[in-house]
């Protein structure tokens, strides 16, 4: 028994039909399906990366939990800006309030203004205002007029009672400076007792051994002949030595050495008188003024 | 028998997860025609068939694991690629707003400038016939006719019951032959 399928007779009923080739009719390009299963093969790889990677992308975790969230508070933000509060608040109805705040704030300020602030002063104060003011001025410089033209540095009165009490805190600090010092008692009876106790050790004697440095008799000749010559040398440099050099020797030379010409001459135009020339002139013999005669200094001395 | 040994191996494979790949690649080999020519009579270009063809693997891809051996995997499959063809034609009336008529006038029109289209004048005028069809009918017909699938396996495929389908199939059969009749 032939199957619906397999039975063609239904054909039969439409010739028009029957003549069409069942052939496809359809192609494809050359190596389509040599292809098709690569392309369906890629295709579903990338279809399922895309599906567990949405595309290579990721985002933090709860990003789609919270976003909603995060817009609203952007929202929030981007509405503040907008209307530049930036932040800042004011009290309720400040602005509404405001107008009239600042009426009473200057109607206050024109009260104060026209009035003197409920203060008074004395009858006719500012009548007598100037003389007082004058006499004060007069007071002051005849306070200053007492003062005798002296005058003191500057706030030497008021640093003056400072001063004093500074001076005086000194002055007591000093003063019982060795009050503050004591000793034990007796101290100064014993010590005297205790000095002398120490003093008062015997002394140890030791013997000592004398020895001679020189033994032989030839060292008494040889003492004597030294001295005979130092003696003799000195009386021989004296008797030929010159006045000059004696002089250069002395102790006036060399006290005066060092006080300059002008000081002594000064001294003796103040203090020479006319008995000291033949003095003058008796030293002059023995100086080193052998250029000069003795006219020549007598006329000076005279004329000086 | 030996396409259900098959269909065995590429299901035991396919839940190997170091051989699912191995798995699919067999799967396309096997149906890819089969898939794109059922495809291709319902949306006539190449290029729409190609893609919905790509989208129907892309569908099994995703649900093979899913998939009962309760059914055929090839009637399994055809339904994925009937429901892709049927969102296609629908989003292309509702993308250019025009009724499903004038749909299958632009595809008999795409059919006379396609380049991939070489049958004669008599083949020409059965597609163009077909495309006056519903769609439904239209799949009817292009199962029974020429893929010779029991209306059993369409019915598995449409999941409409074998007494429509006969009464579908001669109904598309009788409009055919009026169209061609018609036209002659």
């Amino acid at each position: 028994m032939k199957s619906e399928e397999d039975d063609k007779t239904w054909l039969n009923d439409y010739p028009s039909l029957k003549q069409v080739a069942k052939s496809n009719p359809f192609t494809v390009p050359d190596g389509y399906f040599d292809e098709l299963h690569q392309r369906a093969m890629s295709r579903a790889f990338l279809d399922g990366l895309n599906a567990n990677t949405e595309l290579g992308f990721i985002v933090p975790d709860y990003y789609f939990e919270e976003f909603p969230g995060n817009l609203q508070s952007r929202i929030a933000v981007e509405n503040a800006f907008e209307n530049q509060d930036l932040g800042f608040t004011v009290p309720a109805n400040y602005f509404e309030n405001m107008q009239a705040n600042l009426q009473s704030r200057i109607n206050i300020e024109e009260a104060l203004e026209q009035t003197n602030g409920n203060f008074t002063v004395p009858a006719n104060y500012f009548e007598e205002m100037q003389a007082s003011l004058q006499a004060r001025i007069n007071i002051e410089e005849a306070l200053h007029r007492t003062n005798g033209d002296f005058i003191v540095p500057a706030d030497f009165f008021e640093d003056q009672h400072q001063q004093i009490n500074s001076r005086i805190a000194v002055e007591e600090v000093l003063n019982g400076q060795h009050e503050g010092f004591t000793v034990p008692e007796n101290y100064f009876d014993n010590l005297q007792k205790a000095i002398l106790a120490k003093t008062a050790k015997p002394v140890v004697k030791r013997d000592a051994v004398i020895r001679r440095l020189v033994t032989s008799g030839v060292f008494k000749y040889a003492a004597a002949a030294c001295f005979v010559m130092a003696i003799g040398g000195t009386v021989f440099f004296n008797q030929y030595e010159s006045p000059e050099a004696k002089h250069n020797r002395s102790y006036i030379h060399k006290a005066l050495a060092t006080v300059p010409d002008a000081d002594i001459i000064d001294y003796l135009q103040t203090h020479m008188d006319a008995a000291d020339t033949p003095t003058l002139l008796d030293d002059a013999s023995q100086s080193n003024t052998g250029t000069l005669s003795v006219d020549d200094l007598q006329k000076y001395l005279d004329t000086h | 028998m030996s396409q259900q040994v098959e269909d065995e191996e590429i299901l035991s494979k396919f839940r190997e997860e170091k051989t699912r790949n191995e798995a699919f690649n067999l799967l396309i080999k096997k149906y890819q025609q089969k898939i794109y020519w059922h495809v291709r009579r319902m949306v006539i270009n190449h290029d729409d068939a190609d893609d919905v063809a790509q989208d129907t693997f892309i569908k099994v891809w995703k649900s093979l694991a899913n998939f009962r051996n309760d059914a055929q995997l090839y009637t399994w499959m055809y339904r994925i690629a009937t429901n892709e063809c049927i969102t296609f034609l629908n989003k292309k009336k509702a993308k250019n707003n025009i009724p499903l008529d004038d749909v299958s006038f632009e595809l008999a029109e795409s059919l006379a400038d396609s380049t991939y289209f070489n049958g004669d004048r008599a083949q020409q005028k059965l597609q163009e016939a077909l495309l006056t069809l519903p769609d439904k009918q239209r799949l009817v017909f292009n199962m029974k006719y020429y893929d010779d699938m029991k209306y059993e396996e369409i019915s598995d495929v449409l999941g409409t019951s074998v007494g429509a389908l006969k009464a579908s199939f001669h109904l598309a059969v009788k409009k055919i032959e009026h169209h061609l009749l018609s036209n002659d």
